[in-house]
């Protein structure tokens, strides 16, 4: 089994220990798992937690120690699994949590599974958040033509991210 | 009529069009472990630059 694996098999131990409700890997992690090798720091994870109206910082706690006591550091915002650093992030809006939801599940080897959001949900959150390096990765997804141009458009309507679509869509490579 | 430096450069530039759209499809088939590695290495990589960029020159340098 490689380190990735390894690093996936903890977070999906983490579920059946009821630590997170569920999770589906995003961000630059998510495009690389469906295209090309692209610059990234960490594997951003996002993770749905039983909420009782605490902060972030104090929803975070419980998965926190469970890494501690299994050995893993947590320094800044990483959690260091199998070597590889890993950013938890809680759902912020409806797109995220629909996103982590409807995410896709794959084999790994070894047998281990992943769930990772889809190239439409991915690519309307990057247009969500509308950074310069979202854009580039939308144009990744897009030279791999790995977006289904029908799925997304639901996506983006349901989220009302169409108009904003059309708005910047003489950045990407269509 | 296009003369022949003309048709070299642009078979060339297609060769190279070519090359880039193999090796593109060539990284995406490889392992989500392997991308993943590449990945970090990528990222390592800015830093350096980054930080090469934005570091003032020495008399050294």
């Amino acid at each position: 089994m490689d380190n990735i694996e390894k690093t996936i098999a903890v977070i999906n131990q983490m579920t059946d220990d009821g630590v997170i409700e569920n999770y589906a890997l995003g961000g630059a992690t998510a495009v690389i798992f469906y295209t090309e090798p692209i610059a990234t720091e960490d594997i951003d994870v996002f993770v749905h937690i039983r909420r009782a109206g605490q902060s972030v910082l104090m929803e975070f706690q419980p998965l926190f120690d469970y890494l501690r006591t299994r050995g893993y550091e947590i320094k800044g915002e990483h959690a260091y699994i199998e070597g590889f650093p890993v950013q938890f992030l809680p759902i912020s809006k409806d797109l995220i949590n629909e996103a982590v939801i409807e995410a896709n599940e794959f084999e790994l080897s070894g047998g281990v599974t992943v769930r990772v959001m889809s190239p439409e949900y991915l690519v309307a959150i990057m247009l969500d958040t509308g950074r310069l390096k979202d854009f580039l990765r939308i144009n990744v997804f897009l030279e791999h033509d790995a977006v289904n141009a029908k799925d997304l458009q639901i996506v983006l309507e349901k989220h009302n991210l169409a108009e904003k679509w059309r708005k910047n869509i003489g950045r990407f490579q269509l | 009529m296009k003369n022949e430096s003309t048709i070299n450069l642009e078979q060339t530039g297609e060769r190279i069009e070519s090359n880039k759209k193999e090796f593109r499809r060539h990284q995406r088939e490889l392992t989500f472990g392997e991308k993943m590695r590449i990945a970090f290495s990528l990222a390592e990589r800015d830093k350096a630059i980054r930080r090469a960029v934005l570091l003032p020159k020495t008399k050294k340098d």
